[in-house]
């Protein structure tokens, strides 16, 4: 939202405060702002004149050539195009060196042959108001040669841009006024009293016809006007208007914006010939209605419409109507000063599409009583601008119960206060007391408590609890102003999870070791991805509104996310990717998975390094025969994981049509069943002091391995401790045999003899040495 | 002395160890010329045992000095014909693995905050309407509740829009005296760009007890920034409206990057926007059956996928969950 520091100057005196201190306060203190920007700098180059010659240009139709007296001894020569140029007219010239607020530099230039020392501007090259027809036409008493800056009053401003993000909170700051409030307390400044002219004046006029029939309307006030037709708005209004981006749309309409602006609070103005009874309430369903900027907008239940006999005539809180909207034709007039739900507003206003700046306000939920300050202004601008226009009825103005409220007091105990913003308050409470009155609170201060009275305009959401009463005091002493302080608490020691620890573990072990890169990915398929893939993995959750409509199945299975990886970095050297993520189950739960795939990697050396990363962590990983069909894996070369007596993964070679670039290895494991609490206890091993002895064996075998583990586990001999795998390759299957003996040290012979007794019981089981 | 002749003659270690084994080793002349000695007169024996000592001595030692000098020059043969390694050929890195930047940060916050006393937590994606919005004082007309930025599910659930969500939980599992962070990865349904991507991780954290305090809340922040980037980081605190705290602050800390001086970091102005934060609103607490008379504290909550986006200079936020290898084998610590 932009504001105006002329316009704040209306409601306190800021002279001797730069825009940049008003910023830079306004943002340690109450809101954000964007950007202070000054408007009509480095014009003192533009000065009054006098066209006193006004001929055509002999090679154009439609330029002139001028001279024109700025108060120096030669008159310049300008030429202008300006339909308006005339001899005689008082105007503003840009002389030689200027440079234009839109960065246009005026130089002496020769066009079309003749020479030109200068620029007659208009208001709109001024950044002053609206284009309206050709060039400035000033007083015919304005004195030659003065600064334009001088003329113009408001052509030098500075306009500051809040975030509006930044005052959602605060509906008493979408105004002027409610911005000099802060900084009149920011600057111990006082406030100006505003001139408030009593409305009830006309409560001696006969009322308008209004009824409230649906509760989002909370207050509804409309007073008429007659004999104001086709006002133009004075330059202060427009130039006001203007420069915080509203143009000029004749008095009625501007005024409603200019008050808005000043106050906070959204009016409406309605041709009076096109609306007799009002009413605040719902149209039928489907009802067609046209907004005043041609917005086609379809009645729903929710929205609620302001009505004439009826039908509607515009969109409460959002627009008005095309039906009613002033027009040049325009004699005479209804305002509208209301206040509706806020959360009514926002849902319509963001079904139809439509953010205006009364929509902006309303949301925000304004204070009813704003109204009667609107409304004093609004009548006392008119009577200033339009003497002519008669009040023809009561301001009439109708409150749903639902708007009524009773005074608020707060009591903040002073313990309160410095416990919770670490502040020592003791000697500070005069400053407390001040900034509180300045903001409209009424504090009383005991020796134990303060007490407030919250002012209507905050009493909206904004300041209900103790600690909204804290911010107020806390951020007028100052957020610099307090000191960081350690906080007292009591130590203890904070509980190990050890499933966080695993997960770091096995992600350095994945990265570091085994080379793999973490990824992150999406928590739904990418279903173009799993097109291409030719898989329909299982989702148990949908999202209803997707940003792209086909990506809406929320991911059991982080394999395809992985596989998607593998195949978008498919030019890459070396491609092994993991990634620690979430799915959703069939029953609605959710998951931490561990998935990876690795290219070009052998399935065992994949299978070895999972046992491996996990044998580090305390447990036991096995791999079982999957008899269940994935879509994801080789119809055969797949396997399930096995950890503590049940199936916790899967891991397997991809199948050629998911991934055909590449030959690759896929495996998930879903961590939220591993018992990560239950490490068993790591006893160290039990040294024997005599040598044992490791004897290796290569075996020929066709059938599967766990068959021939099976055989060769039945081997027993007191003196062979244990048996292992230790190479394959092909057919040939390389098991050491551990033989070692606690009483004493076993010689040759003794070992050669169990080595043939090993030999022979193969030989007798068909499983035979390879030679 | 033909001994000694024979000795002086030899030139490599071989014909050494046979001298060695000739004359010197259990079977040599020399020591059988000493086991004869039993065998001579005993009126001779100290004659030729002091001769043959003697003798023995001698050559011993000359052997000794032989045997270094031909040590010696073997390794000095053995250098010379070493192959001549090209030090000058760049050493190949071995292909690299990596974690995620998330991962690397994350790592790094908790730890600071684990050593300042915080519980670490983790929480699901998938959250209540209740858990990510009523729990954490958003009311149901509340713009942020708008379908356009939040991933709702048909069931009813949604994706968690901010790690705000978690709070609750963690209030009514670990408080009411408890300190906690909480980073997560969030989702926002919204038209992606160079700083715009559905999925980023926020990092919370809250600490509530009897005396809380907002200067406990600024302690906090600056020591966490201070010690995430290693050196003095001011922070000042602005206000700022976020619905379940109250008051709330927009809190910046001055530009690690820059010292303050001002960078493109910094847009210049040498503070960096952090992270919103406040004091618990007490509808957040009592949501948690926390005593709000009783009990209060502060919570704040960063950008972690800002954060790395700042530390490494990363120009595109979608890179990030993009899955380019090249780009993630890029960042390693």
């Amino acid at each position: 939202m932009k504001i105006s520091v002329n316009w704040l100057n209306d409601y306190v005196d800021l002279s001797g405060i730069t825009a940049t201190e008003i910023a830079d306060k306004l943002t340690q203190i109450t809101c954000e702002v964007e950007e202070v920007i000054p408007v009509g700098r480095d014009l003192n180059t533009i000065v009054v004149g006098k066209i006193l010659t006004c001929v055509n240009h002999p090679q154009s139709d439609h330029l002139h050539l001028l001279t024109v007296d700025i108060g120096k001894k030669q008159p310049l020569n300008i030429v202008c195009g300006a339909p308006n140029a005339r001899a005689g007219i008082i105007v503003a010239v840009a002389t030689v060196g200027t440079v234009m607020p839109n960065g246009m530099k005026i130089e002496a230039v020769k066009l079309r042959g003749c020479d030109s020392c200068g620029m007659c501007c208009s208001y709109a090259e001024l950044g002053y108001k609206e284009e309206n027809e050709g060039i400035i036409e000033l007083p015919a008493d304005t004195k030659i040669g003065t600064p334009i800056t001088a003329v113009l009053s408001g052509l030098t401003d500075d306009i500051i841009d809040i975030d509006n993000k930044s005052i959602t909170n605060r509906p008493d700051l979408w105004g002027h006024y409610g911005l000099a409030r802060e900084l009149a307390v920011i600057f111990d400044r006082p406030l100006k009293s505003i001139s408030i002219k009593n409305v009830s004046a006309y409560d001696e006029l006969p009322p308008l016809n209004i009824k409230i029939e649906n509760d989002h309307c909370l207050s509804y006030g409309a007073i008429k006007v007659t004999n104001v037709g086709d006002c133009v708005s004075p330059d202060l209004i427009q130039n006001r208007l203007y420069k915080l981006g509203h143009n000029s749309h004749g008095l009625l309409v501007d005024l409603t914006n200019y008050v808005m602006l000043a106050f906070g609070n959204p009016l409406h103005a309605f041709d009076a010939s096109k609306v007799e009874k009002i009413s605040i309430g719902t149209v039928p369903v489907g009802t067609k209605f046209t907004t005043l900027k041609d917005n086609q907008i379809t009645a729903t239940k929710e929205m609620l419409f302001i009505k004439s006999n009826g039908k509607p005539v515009a969109l409460a809180g959002i627009m008005g109507g095309k039906n009613s909207e002033i027009t040049p034709a325009t004699r005479d007039a209804v305002f509208e000063i209301a206040t509706f739900d806020a959360a009514n507003v926002r849902r319509t206003s963001v079904a139809v599409g439509i953010r205006s700046d009364a929509s902006m306000r309303y949301e925000k939920a304004l204070d009813p009583e704003t109204n009667w300050l609107a409304t004093a202004e609004l009548l006392r601008l008119l009577q200033q601008y339009a003497p002519q226009a008669k009040v023809v009825s009561s301001f009439t103005r109708v409150v749903n119960p639902k708007a009524v409220r009773s005074t608020q007091t707060i009591v903040v105990p002073k313990q309160r206060l410095c416990s919770f913003t670490g502040v020592d308050f003791t000697n500070q409470y005069d400053l407390v007391k001040r900034k509180l009155t300045a903001l409209g609170f009424q504090p009383k201060i005991t020796a134990k408590d303060i007490t407030v009275t919250v002012p209507s305009w905050r009493s909206w959401k904004d300041i209900t609890t103790p600690a909204d009463v804290i911010e107020e005091i806390i951020r007028n002493y100052g957020y610099q102003n307090i000191p960081p302080v350690a906080p007292t608490v009591q130590i203890k020691p904070l509980p190990y999870d050890a499933y966080a620890a695993a997960k770091e573990q096995i992600k350095d072990a994945l990265a570091w070791h085994y080379y793999f890169n973490e990824v992150h990915t999406n928590i739904w398929y990418d279903t173009k991805a799993l097109k291409n893939m030719g898989l329909t993995p299982p989702s148990y959750a949908t999202i209803a509104n997707p940003f792209n409509k086909d990506d809406n199945q929320i991911r059991s299975t982080m394999l395809p996310s992985m596989l998607t990886v593998a195949v978008n970095n498919k030019l890459q050297p070396m491609v092994r990717v993991f990634e620690i993520g979430r799915v959703i189950n069939a029953d609605g739960t959710e998951s931490e998975h561990l998935a990876g795939t690795a290219v070009c990697l052998p399935y065992h050396e994949v299978a070895r390094m999972l046992v491996s990363i996990f044998d580090r962590l305390g447990f036991v990983l096995e791999y079982k025969i999957n008899t269940v069909d994935n879509p994801v894996f080789h119809p055969t070369n797949n396997a399930e994981i096995w950890c503590n007596g049940q199936c916790v993964g899967k891991i397997g070679i991809v199948h050629p049509r998911v991934l055909g670039y590449a030959q690759a290895v896929a495996f998930e494991i879903d961590l939220s069943t591993i018992a990560w609490d239950s490490v068993p206890q790591n006893l160290a091993p039990v040294l024997s002091k005599f040598p044992k002895t490791e004897l290796d064996f290569t075996f020929v075998w066709n059938g599967i391995y766990a068959d021939l583990a099976k055989i060769m586990a039945g081997f027993n001999h007191p003196y062979v401790t244990g048996q292992h795998l230790t190479a394959v390759y092909e057919n040939r299957y390389t098991l050491t045999f551990t033989v070692s003996c606690r009483e004493k040290t076993l010689d040759k012979e003794e070992i050669k003899q169990i080595h043939q007794e090993i030999v022979d019981f193969a030989a007798k089981n068909s499983v035979h040495l390879y030679q | 002395m033909d001994i000694l002749n024979e000795l002086a003659k030899i030139a490599n270690e071989a014909d050494l160890a046979n001298f060695h084994k000739k004359y010197l080793s259990k079977t040599g002349e020399l020591t059988a010329q000493l086991q004869n000695l039993k065998n001579l007169p005993a009126d001779q024996r100290a004659t030729a045992g002091n001769r043959i000592n003697e003798l023995k001595r001698n050559v011993e030692r000359e052997f000794f000095r032989k045997q270094a000098v031909l040590r010696e020059q073997a390794i000095n043969d053995q250098l010379r014909a070493d192959p001549l390694i090209d030090i000058t050929v760049p050493a190949i890195k071995e292909p690299q693995g990596s974690l995620h930047p998330i991962t690397y940060l994350t790592r790094r916050v908790s730890e600071i905050c684990r050593s300042m006393g915080f519980l670490v937590v983790d929480g699901n994606e998938v959250v209540t309407e209740f858990e990510n919005f009523d729990a954490v004082n958003i009311p149901a007309d509340h713009p942020a509740r708008d379908m356009q930025d939040t991933f709702w599910l048909t069931n009813g659930k949604l994706l968690k829009t901010q790690t705000s969500a978690m709070q609750n939980a963690i209030l009514r599992k670990y408080g009411p005296v408890v300190s906690a962070i909480f980073p997560g990865r969030c989702y926002r349904n919204e038209a992606t760009d160079a700083s715009h991507e559905f999925a980023f991780f926020q990092c919370e954290g809250m600490m509530v007890g009897e005396n809380i305090s907002i200067a406990n809340l600024i302690y906090v922040m600056k020591t966490i920034l201070s010690e995430v980037y290693g050196k003095e980081i001011e922070v000042r605190l602005r206000p700022g409206y976020f619905p379940f705290v109250e008051p709330g602050f927009e809190l910046d800390a001055s530009c690690p990057f820059c010292g303050g001086k001002g960078c493109s970091v910094c847009k210049h102005s040498g503070w960096i926007e952090f992270c919103g934060c406040g004091m618990i609103h007490q509808n957040v607490l009592r949501q948690a059956n926390v005593d709000p008379e009783r009990y209060q504290g502060f919570a704040f909550g960063f950008g972690l996928t800002r954060m790395a986006m700042m530390q490494y200079a990363i120009n595109d936020i979608r890179l990030l969950n993009s899955g380019n290898l090249e780009f993630l084998r890029g960042i390693r610590r």
